[in-house]
């Protein structure tokens, strides 16, 4: 018999993963699902979705090693299984390349991706605007596949799901194009961020753009420009792939994402609320651990004493 | 000068390319014509999946191995160019796989970012212990030499489907210089008991997810050993490679052996949707025969340049082969004095 009614306010891949999370590890809990948007109209299914994290100012190291930690190890798992093609989940080896050497050579992710190194000169010459790069394999998730395989994962655990609209946090803008080069097997990111290749399951997505406060959904002719003179500039070979379409989709900004719980006073009784968005570019890549951290949030407010109880 | 290539993989078709660039302007005519009974995409290359990645060890062919050097050298500098995609290159990294320590490959210096495998990386495969990752070429002969096919077409290299009986038939109908190009068939125009087919049998799969090759190496399995080799359109199921086994028609019972090794290696292989199976005869070898022979026929006699033998790395080795040929070529114009002749020229 379920006694406790968990509520989780987004369908994106960060509430479908904190979802699952709770609906499979806590068998007294009846989870519903309630948002506004749901694949593939989420903002991670435009996502290339390479696990690649970056370092919030304010969060412990520790927590955030972990976050990520148990997000590749657990998307490695679905990609070393049967799964993977239906999941969406694969490996990807690539290069992040930097104009001028960063002060952070070697930051807090290198050890759990795989194979984490520098670049050699022999390969560093195909780049002859960046000075330093480094080269490494990681986890490729895409939301077009991986978000209904989770709901299915959801639902069998007895999730409910409603259609209903929800909260927005500040925008970053992104745009991106889809094109077809089916040829291209390694990524390429450009350190500053602003330019990437990623080759995916049916399409590469090119890109980018980092528009704070920018809620146009539009697709922006001028962006589209830029990031295919950027892109065929690192990989002169796009020059000759077939362009399917653009996408823009709305990172939900934040300084550090927001993985922490308080309580609400609702009708004379304390209810429990545990926050977990504003993952910015990182919602994929974070997905699994902030909602094992949010898990574990729930858990504890379930089972702490409530401010109010004590008086 | 009249240059008769018998074969029209990517042996034949980069030999002609070579002595077209090397000796186009400086002889005058210069008539190169290619005879093959098949063409793309009906050869052995055009089968193969396309990895550039010789043998782990050249066993003291160091030719071998610089040959090998050169051809990635050569197809890394053609990446760049805007006829990179319409060649059919491209760079894909991967995992080479063996079952106990082993020293470093001859190819470990021409490959881009070559190390061992982490031991994370190695747990993903069970029943290998130790290994590499690289970043090599991928080469894609139905791609690749339809693109040779035109670049020579469009410098009226001629092109002839006839089976050639021998070399005394071409030599009477007029060739200077035969080059033989002809792969594992080469017993029928010159008997070569070392030369053998070591007989390959493929899948073809639907499965775009996989961004990675993976080939494995087992030194009791005689090169019988799983290999994924992802190309730009499908990924590439192997291997076996059978001694001696002239049989072209593909086996249901190797299918499934190469099937189930391969979904041991790669799992999410089991939702592949598989394309078709096929067949192929490495032209396998001692080591490669690229040499000159002068063949007497009654009172004269006629050059011939000997390319074939390259086995299960033809692709892999191309270009540096198709150039010492083209040295060879230069040996005997030097020797008929006909090069001599066209640099006093100048």
């Amino acid at each position: 018999m379920k006694r406790v009614k968990v509520l989780v306010v987004g369908a994106g891949v960060v509430g479908l993963s904190t979802a699952v999370c709770v609906a499979e590890t806590l068998p007294y809990c009846s989870v519903t699902v309630i948002a506004e948007k749901f694949s593939p109209d989420t903002t991670g299914d435009g996502a290339a979705g390479i696990l690649l994290p970056k370092e919030f100012p304010d969060i412990p190291l520790e927590r955030q090693k972990r976050w990520f930690k148990e997000s590749f190890d657990h998307l490695l798992a679905i990609a070393d299984s049967p799964q993977a093609s239906d999941a969406g989940v694969y490996l990807s080896s690539g290069y992040q390349i930097f104009k001028d050497i960063p002060s952070d050579k070697k930051p807090f992710w290198s050890d759990f991706v795989f194979g984490f190194r520098y670049m050699t000169d022999r390969e560093m010459k195909r780049f002859p605007n960046h000075k330093f790069g480094q080269a490494f394999t990681t986890i490729k998730c895409e939301c077009l596949n991986y978000l209904p395989w989770l709901e299915k994962r959801f639902r069998a655990v007895g999730g409910q799901i409603i259609h209903e609209k929800d909260e927005e946090v500040y925008p970053i803008r992104g745009q991106i194009l889809k094109v077809s080069a089916p040829w291209l097997k390694n990524f390429i990111r450009d350190g500053d961020g602003n330019t990437y290749i990623y080759p995916g399951i049916r399409y590469v997505s090119i890109g980018g753009t980092r528009q704070a406060e920018d809620w146009r959904l539009e697709v922006d002719k001028e962006d589209s420009e830029g990031i295919l003179e950027r892109c065929c500039r690192l990989e002169p070979s796009l020059r000759g792939a077939q362009v399917m379409c653009e996408w823009v989709g709305l990172r939900p900004g934040r300084a550090n994402p927001r993985v922490e719980h308080e309580y609400l006073h609702l009708q004379g009784r304390q209810v429990p609320l545990v926050h977990n968005y504003g993952h910015g570019g990182c919602g994929v890549t974070l997905s699994w651990g902030t909602a094992l951290d949010a898990l574990d949030l729930l858990r504890q407010s379930l089972f702490e004493k409530p401010p109010q109880a004590r008086l | 000068m009249r240059v008769c290539i018998i074969g029209a993989g990517v042996i034949g078709l980069s030999t002609a390319q070579s002595i077209y660039q090397h000796f186009h302007s400086r002889i005058s005519p210069l008539t190169i014509e290619v005879y093959a009974d098949v063409f793309t995409p009906l050869t052995t290359s055009d089968g193969a999946a396309g990895l550039w990645q010789p043998y782990l060890y050249d066993k003291g062919n160091v030719q071998e191995t610089k040959w090998n050097k050169e051809t990635f050298d050569y197809l890394l500098s053609c990446l760049s160019s805007p006829d990179s995609v319409k060649m059919g290159i491209f760079l894909q990294s991967g995992y080479s796989l063996c079952s106990e320590t082993a020293p470093d490959p001859s190819y470990k210096d021409a490959v881009l970012g070559f190390r061992q495998l982490t031991k994370r990386e190695l747990d993903m495969f069970p029943g290998y212990s130790f290994g590499w990752f690289n970043t090599a070429l991928m080469i894609e002969g139905k791609t690749y030499l339809p693109w040779l096919m035109d670049w020579l077409k469009q410098r009226n290299v001629k092109f002839h489907q006839r089976k050639i009986g021998s070399f005394k038939e071409l030599a009477d109908s007029g060739a200077d210089v035969i080059i033989n190009c002809s792969g594992v068939r080469s017993g029928d125009l010159q008997p070569d008991p070392e030369l053998q087919p070591a007989r390959g049998q493929i899948i073809k799969v639907d499965a775009p997810w996989i961004k990675h090759w993976i080939t494995t190496h087992n030194i009791s399995s005689k090169g019988n050993s799983a290999y994924i080799i992802p190309g730009s359109r499908l990924v590439t199921v192997g291997g076996v490679f059978q001694v001696g086994n002239w049989n072209l028609q593909n086996s249901s019972v190797d299918h499934k052996n190469i099937w189930e090794a391969a979904c041991k290696l790669e799992p999410s292989l089991q939702h592949a949707r598989i394309v078709e199976d096929w067949t192929g005869l490495r032209p396998a070898r001692s080591k490669v025969r690229l040499e000159r022979e002068t063949i007497r026929s009654g009172p004269t006699s006629f050059e011939v340049i000997h390319n074939y033998g390259h086995g299960g790395f033809g692709l892999t080795i191309h270009r540096g082969c198709a150039e010492e040929a083209a040295r060879l070529f230069g040996q005997i114009l030097e020797q008929k004095v006909l090069l001599a002749h066209s640099k006093s020229r100048l």
